[in-house]
């Protein structure tokens, strides 16, 4: 037995190997804590590269607090809206008046933020909000509930 | 003990250590691992800032109000008489929904306008769904917390019980002119007075419900176009039958010169005897939800001119 080897010089010290062992755990537990508190504690949504495109986009674009094509249509933003070395594609839709659904505009914007084809890939991370739409087809004046989606990829 | 076995019993305290640690662990990964996706804080203000913005236009009809008991027999009917048409943002208009249908202990003012209200839950359900359907609206318009003078219009589902939801609320004017909260407290702290400032509140409702100017071409009016004139009449007399319990006031439709009558129209007036009924009802409302309030308390507590809009937005649970 270890203790029959102590003499009395060594009291009070720990064994080596438990103490490392429960410092090893200690660790191992704070670090998967944090993993865990960071994706439960609110807030930090603006860190997502895709919220904080999608709220320049907005930002931008919003004339009156609400897209309107004929005043500033998406193809017409700055290229320094978008994150440098991204692909963008910023997907604007409104619900016609029988439910189904219908696209405003639908734009891609490569890694200099210069407009291209469209063609999403399959997995991205992208975020949306609702904004209100004016659509000039429209004579009635009426503003329309609408959904601006952006997905940012690599 | 032999000294140096002091410390001996450092396997059971680490091994307590380990199984403490692991099972808070435990604990915190169960409670966080359940709930889903986390809401978006900002969801439910975006929600306002859209409804705000975005409009609706409402075709509806008050005709439902020539089954009531107190509008003037013989008025004429054509279809048309009783359509109506309202624009307008969907916040605002679903404050002005909200004010058309208040009631008094549980009595409405009026009641010509449930087609209205319908019209604008419709409006509000549609934005919602174009949104993406989890959304609820509710919005109430109240004197104060207790207020029996009271309405709430709701649109849109119910959250699931077991979803984060994220909340916003914004206040909407109501259209009735809204009380001086500095004036409020000046006439409460001195008198310690509900009727005064029963007789404020009662003031703002009838101007409120029944602007001088305006009313004054109505009661004048004929009902050609729009029977404007039957309607204001209907609304005079539910008014006075609403407050008429409460001792004096007469109100006399036989008199030549009655102020709701066409010839003697005369809107001020008959705004000043509903505001003498109305008072008493308002302060007896006051008196029964108040128990001795600081005037800063009670004035900061009354309001008449907004309308409070809570929106909830929540995510569906990932399948």
């Amino acid at each position: 037995m270890l203790q029959l080897l102590i003499s009395e010089t060594d009291r009070g010290q720990t064994e080596p190997l438990a103490a490392l062992i429960a410092v090893t755990f200690l660790a191992i537990g704070v670090a998967l804590y944090g993993n865990v508190i960071i994706d439960a504690i609110p807030g930090d949504e603006q860190t997502n590269l895709e919220d904080v495109t999608m709220d320049r986009v907005w930002n931008e674009v919003a004339v009156d607090g609400r897209y309107n094509e004929s005043k500033k249509s998406i193809d017409d933003l700055n290229e320094t809206t978008f994150p440098e070395g991204k692909v963008v594609h910023v997907n604007i839709t409104y619900q016609r008046s029988d439910g189904t659904r219908a696209v405003v505009t639908d734009s891609q914007f490569d890694r200099s933020g210069q407009p291209m084809a469209v063609d999403p890939p399959e997995e991205t991370r992208d975020t949306s909000r609702p904004i209100p739409v004016s659509l000039d087809s429209d004579p009635s004046g009426t503003v329309r509930t609408g959904r601006l989606t952006v997905e940012v990829w690599e | 003990m032999r000294p140096e076995n002091r410390g001996i019993s450092t396997v059971v305290d680490v091994a307590m250590a380990l199984f403490l640690i692991t099972a808070s662990i435990g604990v915190v990964m169960a409670f966080l691992d359940t709930g889903g996706p986390p809401p978006d804080p900002q969801e439910a203000d975006q929600t306002a800032e859209t409804l705000a913005v975005t409009t609706m236009n409402i075709n509806y009809s008050v005709a439902n109000v020539r089954n009531e008991p107190l509008y003037p027999n013989g008025t004429s009917y054509s279809g048309s008489q009783y359509e109506r048409s309202r624009y307008g943002a969907t916040t605002s208009m679903l404050a002005k929904a909200t004010v058309a249908g208040v009631s008094i202990n549980g009595t409405q003012f009026t009641r010509e306008n449930r087609d209205f209200e319908d019209g604008v839950k419709g409006g509000v359900l549609e934005s919602i769904t174009a949104m993406d359907g989890k959304t609820r609206v509710v919005a109430i318009y109240r004197l104060h917390d207790n207020s029996s003078v009271t309405n709430r219009v709701e649109a849109g589902p119910t959250p699931p019980p077991d979803a984060d939801v994220s909340t916003t609320t914004i206040e909407v004017s109501s259209g009735i002119p809204p009380l001086n909260e500095s004036r409020v407290e000046r006439k409460f702290g001195k008198s310690a007075d509900y009727d005064t400032v029963g007789t404020m509140i009662a003031e703002k409702l009838v101007e409120g419900y029944f602007p001088v100017s305006a009313t004054q071409i109505q009661l004048e009016g004929n009902n050609e176009t729009k029977a404007t004139r039957s309607l204001a009449v209907y609304r005079y007399r539910r008014m006075e039958r609403i407050v008429q319990s409460k001792d004096d006031p007469e109100f006399d439709h036989t008199d030549s010169d009655d102020p709701i009558s066409q010839h003697g129209a005369d809107a001020e007036e008959a705004n000043e005897l509903l505001v003498d009924g109305l008072e008493e009802v308002i302060a007896a409302d006051l008196r029964e939800s108040f128990d001795d309030p600081s005037k800063e308390e009670f004035a900061d507590e009354v309001s008449t001119g907004k309308v409070t809009i809570t929106i909830q937005t929540w995510k569906n649970e990932e399948a």
